[in-house]
């Protein structure tokens, strides 16, 4: 599949503001859940309460996201013609395929004490 | 062996050269006298900023010492509490504020012009006047100390402690105003150079062909635009509480601590990313020359720079883990902390890997980087430790924190600035500075600094909070503070020896060849040091090494072999590129000498000293002189005679065949007045952050049973301003038919929607039942309507002032360039206030419990 | 020798309880792998900077990407993820975990300018002195009269502040008889640095006696609620 925008200077940027953007999610939709429910009510099942799997499903998602967009982009970058461009695209191409890596990566990373502690404590 | 023929030409050349640098000088250069006060060129602006960095750091040094001097001893009787709190709230404070940042964005400022192969940057009287307001603010917040009234409660002024019931006095005053005021010229200077970076580079210099420490210093500028916004929110907010009595942190009446200490944090971590990332790009630098071969992984470098200038702000709850955050929120802020540590150890790695493919050889510069390398390294290895959080709960706030930041801030800043300042001494005087002396500072400050600080690690461990001006014997602290304390006077000796070797130098330094060290960046190819106008000519170039490809290219330059060799119309011009690809687009008209920036820095202050001071009215008259000079400023402005020139020819010209900037529909000022409000946009939604965590979590919140603020007002003020905006949009598209008539009736069209919507949200304040004191959600709420109607009020100015613009003949079909950049804060404007309406009014009605 | 110098009654490396103890054997471990990594890392540049004959572009290659996989992302990324896998835990100890076997005493540490209010159940108020016993649990329960404080005795576990407006729960063991010196250490003030109290792990038997005893006095003063 060939991502059109792969050479879009603003790609620099896309994946590392959407883990942003689920950061904010999690940390904020977690401090609101925590507001509303019971310390004791989410004890019981652990990390197995509500909160903590729709976060650990969000999670996955984006991570899952973030991937694809990264091998979309060296896809597209593999398929830029050196002179035609000037280099300045098939570098953006690059750089934007490893940003969102560590994007998938941050998020999977960050994400990962979900599975590890109860929420609300 | 030249023949007679070829030394004649050789000779006229050189007289030719001669000739276009004096042309160049009698645009470019300073007034005499006086007159130096309202110079506006990059080089003086930036070694103004170095020296006043260096004068700061000196006395924040002083301040260290009696730190040392009162630790030294247990019960010591050196300093009594008061004296000792005001000293470390004022070591920490100056060197963050008033050394840290504004010094690494002189030298950036002095740099990058000449890395990119342009004149100036781009906004030259903002930079004068950014100058001022860190000298002038610098010099209030210090002149507390002589008055016994220095901050006391800890750089970080936590509330309560900071509030006016436990900071009576005006000391938490200085630093709430003194440093916001401080705060203007960092975020100027970061608006700046980031546009600088992004349209002033040299033909030919796309993304991929940049310096490295242009990508750090654009990352760390855009770090600076989204992460001082915060503080800025909280300060303002402190400073209502403390003076007016609205309610934000007091958890009696709705507000919470935690807001303070959550928006001053989401700066606090940034900062320290943005303190290291010019400090990186310095060693990026450096290192390949020495190595002498290119950088190894320059786009490993650029994304881990980019990286880190996101990730960074996804950590700043790991300074809160001892404030009772869930500890699954926790988690996840100390899995961010420690991921932070994999770019920067991509950088690390690069640089090794650098050197050891290469043929490094040893100068007084790779001392430093030496140094750079084993404290930053060893600071950062302690960062990851206190990324754990069990960790953290024993060493927060003790000495282990002290010693880790004294690691990584002067092993992974100052370390690298000093490097930087002896790599580039020969361009700031033209000649080269001492090896033997250089190595005798450079061992007395390395032994000292790392006796001081590594036992500290140890006191920490052993017990020793930090901010404590004494302590008991009996602890196992005695020696461990002795040694601390010892070292700590050679770390100054040290420091002195590097000062006075600098200072030396200018007298006994020997004369400096062109490119002494056979660099490969723009910034060797000026003469040492460098002429006001940096370029005869502006070249092209084609790879990252353009010294290294061509090492006549300083001459060529200096021939006039390059763009922009005929300075016409006695104005100060530098060309516009693309930011992506930097193929030229348009050629830059740069204003000249002004005293706009010293008389609105005056202005300022003394706005500044009468809010300190208590004086409310001749402070509101003051800020409203101050508006009427900044309006007059921007007035000078574009398409103005003072900056293109009087008569038609210097309207139409075309040098390099290119257009004037403001005959275009982009320029600089478009991409300033976007990241503007990109940080306006940080600021407001911090406050709409805080909003909706002191929804969530404040332990006393009382929403009132109705809204205060009505069902029509918020819909009907965005309204007119969608229509006032819509209203610009027909402006725009008139222009770009080039279309002149109907400008000016539908410009007033739009001041008029401004002006009733400032009518609708000044009437709603009025009319509103809030009681800013007596609850945080009216404080917060009045604080916003009071945003939106600054807002509102200035998007009326600007679209009147574009109006008769018009009707001068400023701004029309010829001169299309200045409403697309007003339009820009009609757009925020008009967003800012949905976004109030949805967050103030809406959400609330829809989530009321 | 070197170990003698952990010891003091304000030392974290001269733990009396499960929670120091734990995060002590972390911070050994976490020393030894920094001072092997600092090492390496200063070895590195200095070979880095001996002179060499210059390498051909493919051994130059092979030589860059070693560094910058190896060392820039292997090395960080197992030390953090290893780090976070088997360091956390050491903080369970320390965390009001609901549920458990019985409910741990609850004893109120409330903060002012610049002393320690300790209330036990019953009345009982101590000042500047905590009584702890030996091998239970305990929920320490942190307020503040005035600003912000913080809660910590090095020897028992880590810190947690005293915020106004809020109740932080912090659970804390002491195994070892004796008594520990607990310093606030959140910045309030003038007095801060002398805002220290005396943390006391008493036998189990002997506390509950003195409890009573302490219980059966408040109730006499009129001081229970």
């Amino acid at each position: 599949m060939r991502l059109p925008y792969a050479t879009h200077p603003l790609q620099l940027l896309a994946g590392l503001s959407v883990w942003a953007l689920w950061f904010v999610v999690v940390y904020g939709g977690l401090s609101v859940a925590c507001s509303t429910a019971s310390a004791d009510a989410t004890a019981q099942r652990g990390v197995f309460s509500g909160i903590s799997l729709l976060l650990a499903g969000l999670t996955l998602a984006t991570t899952a996201g973030l991937a694809w967009a990264a091998f979309a982009c060296a896809r597209a970058a593999s398929r830029i013609d050196h002179a035609a461009e000037g280099g300045v695209g098939l570098f953006i191409a690059r750089c934007a395929a490893a940003l969102h890596g560590v994007a998938a990566i941050s998020t999977l990373f960050v994400g990962f004490p979900l599975l590890l502690l109860w929420p609300c404590i | 062996m030249s023949t007679s023929t070829g030394n004649a030409a050789t000779l006229s050349q050189e007289r030719e050269a001669q000739a276009l640098h004096e042309r160049l000088e009698r645009i470019w250069r300073n007034p005499r006298g006086w007159g130096a006060l309202a110079a506006v060129n990059h080089s003086t602006i930036a070694l103004r900023f170095l020296v006043t960095g260096g004068v700061f750091f000196l006395i924040a040094g002083v301040l260290a010492m009696l730190l040392r001097a009162q630790l030294a001893l247990p019960n010591h009787a050196f300093m009594g509490a008061e004296a000792y709190n005001q000293a470390f709230t004022m070591h920490g404070t100056m060197m963050m504020f008033l050394f840290a940042v504004p010094i690494l964005q002189g030298l950036a400022a002095y740099l990058l012009p000449k890395m990119l192969g342009a004149r100036d940057l781009v906004f030259p009287r903002l930079s004068a006047f950014g100058y001022w307001c860190y000298l002038f603010g610098g010099l209030i917040f210090t002149s507390s100390l002589l008055f016994g009234l220095a901050p006391n409660a800890g750089w970080f002024m936590y509330t309560p402690l900071s509030s006016n019931v436990y900071s009576p006095g005006i000391n938490a005053d200085f630093w709430l105003l003194g440093i916001t005021f401080v705060e203007i010229s960092t975020m100027a200077a970061a608006i700046e150079i980031a546009v600088s970076i992004l349209r002033t580079r040299a033909p030919g210099m796309a993304l991929h062909q940049m310096p490295v420490f242009a990508w750090a210093m654009l990352v760390t500028s855009m770090m600076i635009v989204l992460g001082f916004p915060p503080l800025i929110l909280g300060s303002m907010l402190l400073e209502l509480e403390r003076a007016a009595g609205w309610v934000f942190f007091d958890p009696t009446r709705g507000g919470d601590p935690l807001l303070w200490a959550h928006l001053f944090w989401l700066f606090g971590h940034p900062e320290v990313y943005i303190v290291f990332l010019p400090a990186a790009g310095v060693v990026s630098t450096i290192v390949p020359v020495f190595a002498r071969r290119s950088l190894v992984g320059y786009r490993w470098v650029v994304v881990s720079l980019i990286s880190i200038g996101f990730i960074s702000f996804g950590l700043w709850v790991h300074h809160m883990f001892t404030l009772g955050i869930p500890a699954l929120a926790q988690a996840f802020f100390s899995a961010a902390s420690m991921l932070v540590g994999i770019p920067t150890g991509v950088q690390l790695f690069a640089w090794i890997a650098t050197l050891w493919t290469g043929r490094p050889v040893w100068r007084a510069p790779m001392l430093w980087i030496g140094a750079f390398l084993s404290v930053f390294v060893a600071g950062g290895l302690t960062g990851v430790m206190l990324a754990l959080v069990p960790f953290n709960w024993q060493v927060h706030d003790t000495h282990f924190v002290v010693a880790h930041f004294h690691y990584v801030l002067v092993g992974g800043m100052l370390f690298p600035l000093l490097a930087g300042i002896y790599y580039w001494l020969p361009h700031f005087s033209g000649r080269m500075p001492s090896e033997r002396l250089s190595k005798i500072g450079f061992w007395l400050t390395f032994v000292g600094f790392n006796g001081t600080f590594l036992v500290m690690h140890w006191t920490g461990l052993l017990g020793m909070p930090r901010r404590v001006y004494t302590y008991d014997t009996g602890l196992g602290w005695d020696l461990p503070n002795l040694v601390s304390s010892v070292f700590s006077f050679l770390m100054a000796f040290g420091i002195a020896t590097v000062l006075l070797d600098i200072a030396l130098h200018f007298r006994f330094g020997r004369k400096a060849p062109t490119n002494p060290w056979e660099a490969d960046t723009l910034e060797w190819a000026t003469r040492l040091p460098p002429a006001s106008h940096n370029f005869a000519s502006q070249p092209a170039i084609a790879t990252r090494h353009p010294l290294w490809d061509d090492a006549a290219l300083p001459q060529s330059i200096a021939q006039g072999h390059h763009a922009l060799a005929e300075p016409g119309h006695e104005r100060r011009e530098t060309l516009g590129t693309d930011p992506v690809s930097a193929h030229a687009r348009e050629v830059i008209l740069l204003p000249s000498n002004s005293w706009l920036p010293l008389v609105a820095g005056l202005l300022l202050s003394a706005l500044c000293l009468m809010l300190l001071t208590k004086l409310y009215l001749p402070a509101l008259a003051m800020g409203g002189i101050a508006a009427v000079v900044l309006l007059r400023w921007s007035w000078v402005n574009g398409a103005h005679p003072s900056v293109v020139g009087s008569g038609d020819d210097a309207r139409h010209a075309r040098p390099a065949g290119l257009k004037l900037h403001p005959f275009t529909f982009d320029g600089p000022g478009l991409w300033g007045m976007g990241l503007t409000m990109m940080a306006d946009g940080a600021l407001y939604g911090s406050l709409v952050f805080g909003w909706f965590f002191l929804w969530t979590v404040a332990p006393q919140w009382q929403p009132p049973a109705v809204s205060p603020l009505g069902v029509w007002a918020l819909p009907t003020t965005v309204l007119m301003l969608g229509l006032g905006r819509w209203l610009f949009r027909r402006v725009q598209l008139r222009l770009r038919a080039g279309l002149d008539r109907q400008l000016a009736p539908l410009l007033w069209s739009a001041a008029l929607c401004g002006l009733l919507a400032s009518a609708l949200l000044a009437g709603l304040i009025a009319t509103a039942p809030l009681a800013p004191t007596r609850s945080a959600h009216d404080a917060m709420i009045a604080f916003a309507l009071c945003f939106l109607l600054f807002h509102a009020g200035l998007a009326t100015v600007l679209a009147a002032l574009q109006a008769t613009r018009v009707q001068r003949g400023h701004v029309g079909a010829h001169a299309p360039y200045e409403p697309g950049v007003v339009a820009v804060f009609w757009s925020f404007t008009l967003g800012a206030t949905g976004v109030g309406w949805v967050a103030f009014a809406f959400v609330p009605l829809a989530f009321a419990r | 020798m070197l170990l003698a110098g952990c010891k003091g009654s304000q030392s974290m490396l001269d733990p009396a309880g499960p929670s120091a103890s734990a995060i002590a054997a972390v911070w050994w471990w976490m020393f030894a792998v920094a001072l092997m990594v600092l090492a390496g890392v200063v070895l590195a540049w200095f070979l880095a900077m001996r002179p060499r004959a210059p390498l051909d572009e493919r051994s130059a290659r092979r030589v860059e990407r070693r560094w910058l996989v190896g060392g820039g992302l292997v090395l960080p990324t197992v030390s953090v993820t290893a780090l976070l896998v088997f360091g956390s835990p050491a903080g369970f100890h320390q965390l009001p975990l609901p549920g458990g076997a019985a409910a741990p005493l609850r004893i109120e540490a409330i903060g002012h300018q610049w002393w320690w209010e300790i209330r036990y159940p019953d009345g009982v108020v101590l000042r500047d002195e905590l009584r702890l016993p030996a091998g239970r649990p305990v929920d320490i329960q942190t307020k503040s009269s005035d600003v912000i404080h913080s809660f910590w005795v090095p020897a028992l576990g880590g810190k947690l502040d005293a915020v106004p407006g809020r109740t932080l729960t912090v659970r804390l063991q002491g195994d070892r008889i004796g008594s520990y010196r607990g310093q606030c250490a959140e910045f309030c003030g003038t007095g801060h640095a002398h805002m220290t109290m005396m943390a006391h792990v008493v036998p189990a038997e002997a506390f509950d006696a003195w409890l009573r005893a302490q219980s059966g006095t408040a109730a006499e003063e009129g001081k229970v609620p």
